[in-house]
């Protein structure tokens, strides 16, 4: 049974020169109690389809597809229903914590308004709840933290508020994009420690958005890689970091730092937005790119958009 | 003979009506010629102040900083002694080291008359992957990643004997780091040029560096050849960073956690500065603060290093 089902999703956004595809035909689903990773380069696309879910787009985009939540479609929500959703039942954790956080608003404020919003609780019960999911995310001293500011907070302590926040509706769904892409090693392995308790202990099902190949290998369960507002391949976390079988997955594995294989970039760069070429988008940047490559555009089957398949050994 | 020697330096920052912060509280430190020199450690334990007091750019408290056996001297008004311009810098933000008003053949000029030298602007910039008519145009024209290497053209058409990169890749692309990271070191080893090179990703240090420093809350807590290092950490607290690298292997390993923060430098905990955190730290560790030692090539600042028969390294 599967939390969040997309299928074919779309998002066009305004460019220079009209309309251009960011998301080209994407589709995934989220499982219960399951960790999803959306790998890619930035630019790919992987945050704009999530935000997409959330009507997140900016002005002047069009968004098509259907993406079933709850016996709703995401795509044709609108106005109260869309923010009953949003917020409550699907939450979201950003990069910067210091964005997400509001600087001059006390971590009890930012904890409870939207608790009280969408749960219509008191006040007074508002900051209880505040203060068991600060306990849950492992901030000391809880109900002293309320009365606290962001700045008095460090970077991993900030990000684990995001979270508490994101938590504080008990959300089914959980969408983290790069949570710990700022944080030093340390600190992002006590946040990834944290998604991967939430998930086990709390049900909570987590779409991990991040370019980093370990830091899915060690909590995703299921992984999809986006190149160029496509998916490329998807499937279970340890076949495809073990035996990865589209050409830039490989490449972006290569390009990690690690003893065997060393630090091998993948040449080139990503395409832009409206310069997207033909065929593949990745046939510009792959080794094994044949003449056929150039001209069909490949599709996911079985979990691969490759037809050529050149890494698979017979 | 070191070409860089830091000896016990300190640098400490003022602040209006609170004691002042020692950022960086005896930190040693050397770079033989030719070699390259990973620092890590975590943000605010002093890496990129040492890397400022390395390059004259701050004024030590105590302590001193020796380049190519001379003291360097803190940037005043005048202009550098000639010697120090054999030391060059690459900062973390491109974006605000190249001057956004001067062309890139400009900048990158101004580098080769610092020393007679028969190459030419065009001749560096295809050696860092940049076509030569990117001389005529303006850094904002180029990405993050080119912009990278126009600091590296322009810190190494000076012809410099040692470069000190602060975090160079830690604002690039996931997919331009890697590339940034090997053109630097190849270009470094082959004008035999040494390198500090300071990250905060102990991964990709482990993959370019000769040597490895650890650095934790202003002082080098260890120092060792980067493979002994990665496998037997004489430090818990290499241990630990070590610990936490996520491993893209697909086993579903989640990294170990090292609880707390970095304490506030302007209040170092008493003792080993590391012992609130430390996993294995006993009651000693609260009140003395360990010397540096050596044990199987690595210099170590741990208690567990100290006396008698050198324990077995942490795991």
């Amino acid at each position: 049974m599967s939390v969040l089902d997309v299928s074919d999703l779309r998002v066009l956004l305004p460019a220079a020169d009209g309309l251009q595809p960011a998301v080209d035909g994407v589709g995934f689903t989220v499982g219960e109690r399951e960790i999803v990773g959306v790998a890619g380069e930035s630019g790919s696309g992987k945050t704009i389809s999530m935000l997409a879910l959330l009507g997140l787009t900016p002005p002047g985009a069009r968004v098509t597809g259907s993406a079933g939540f709850g016996g709703q479609d995401l795509l044709a929500l609108k106005g109260k229903a869309l923010r009953d959703v949003r917020g409550r039942s699907i939450a979201v954790v950003f990069q910067d914590p210091m964005t997400s956080l509001h600087p001059m608003l006390t971590i009890g404020r930012q904890l409870t308004e939207h608790v009280r919003h969408h749960l219509g609780v008191s006040k007074r019960a508002a900051l209880d709840r505040a203060a068991e999911l600060l306990d849950l995310v492992r901030i000391p001293d809880p109900k002293g933290a309320l009365g606290r500011y962001p700045h008095q907070f460090s970077g991993g302590m900030r990000q684990r508020i995001a979270i508490a926040m994101a938590l504080g509706c008990s959300p089914d769904l959980l969408i983290a994009d790069e949570p710990t892409t700022a944080l030093d090693v340390t600190v992002q392995a006590g946040i990834l420690r944290l998604l991967d308790r939430l998930r086990t202990e709390n049900g909570l099902s987590i779409i991990l958005i991040t370019h980093d190949l370990g830091v899915l290998s060690s909590v995703a369960d299921r992984l999809y890689v986006y190149y160029a507002g496509r998916i490329v391949e998807a499937g279970p976390t340890s076949n495809i970091i073990q035996q990865p079988r589209h050409p830039y997955t490989q490449g972006l594995l290569n390009a990690l730092p690690r003893a065997e294989s060393g630090l091998t970039p993948i040449g080139g760069t990503p395409p832009s937005l409206g310069a997207v070429p033909a065929g593949c988008a990745f046939h510009p940047r792959c080794a094994f790119a044949e003449a056929s490559c150039t001209v069909d555009r490949p599709e996911l089957v079985d979990g691969l958009a490759c037809p050529i398949n050149p890494l698979v050994s017979s | 003979m070191s070409l860089l020697q830091v000896k016990d330096l300190q640098v400490s920052y003022r602040r209006a009506g609170r004691p002042d912060v020692l950022a960086v509280a005896g930190a040693d430190l050397s770079v033989a010629p030719g070699e390259i020199v990973g620092l890590v450690g975590e943000t605010g334990c002093g890496k990129s102040t040492l890397a400022r007091a390395c390059l004259g750019l701050l004024r030590p408290t105590g302590g001193t900083v020796h380049f190519d056996g001379a003291p360097v001297t803190p940037l005043g008004r005048r202009a550098r002694p000639l010697a120090q311009r054999r030391l060059q810098m690459i900062f973390q933000d491109p974006f605000a080291s190249l001057n956004s008003r001067r062309r890139v053949g400009a900048q990158i000029g101004d580098a080769l008359r610092l020393n007679p030298s028969p190459t030419t602007v065009g001749e560096w910039l295809t050696r860092v992957g940049l076509p030569e008519s990117a001389a005529g145009r303006y850094p904002h024209e180029f990405s993050g990643g080119q912009r990278q290497r126009i600091a590296i053209a322009r810190a190494l058409a000076a012809q410099p004997s040692l470069i000190v990169a602060d975090e160079p890749i830690a604002a690039l692309d996931a997919s331009a780091q890697a590339q940034i990271a090997n053109l630097l070191v190849d270009l470094a080893r082959s004008e035999g040029v040494s390198l500090l090179f300071i990250s905060h990703d102990l991964a990709i240090v482990r993959q370019i560096a000769d040597r490895i420093a650890v650095m934790y809350l202003g002082r080098v807590v260890e120092t060792g050849p980067t493979a002994e290092l990665w496998d037997t950490p004489a430090h818990p607290y290499s241990s630990a960073l070590i610990g936490a690298v996520p491993r893209p292997d697909g086993l579903h390993r989640l990294p170990d956690e090292l609880p707390g923060d970095v304490p506030d430098p302007a209040s170092p905990p008493p003792g080993c500065r590391f012992h609130p955190r430390c996993p294995v730290a006993f009651d000693r560790c609260a009140t003395e603060d360990p010397p540096a030692t050596t044990w199987q090539g690595h210099t170590v600042r741990c208690l567990l290093h100290t006396e008698g028969e050198p324990l077995h390294a942490v795991s």
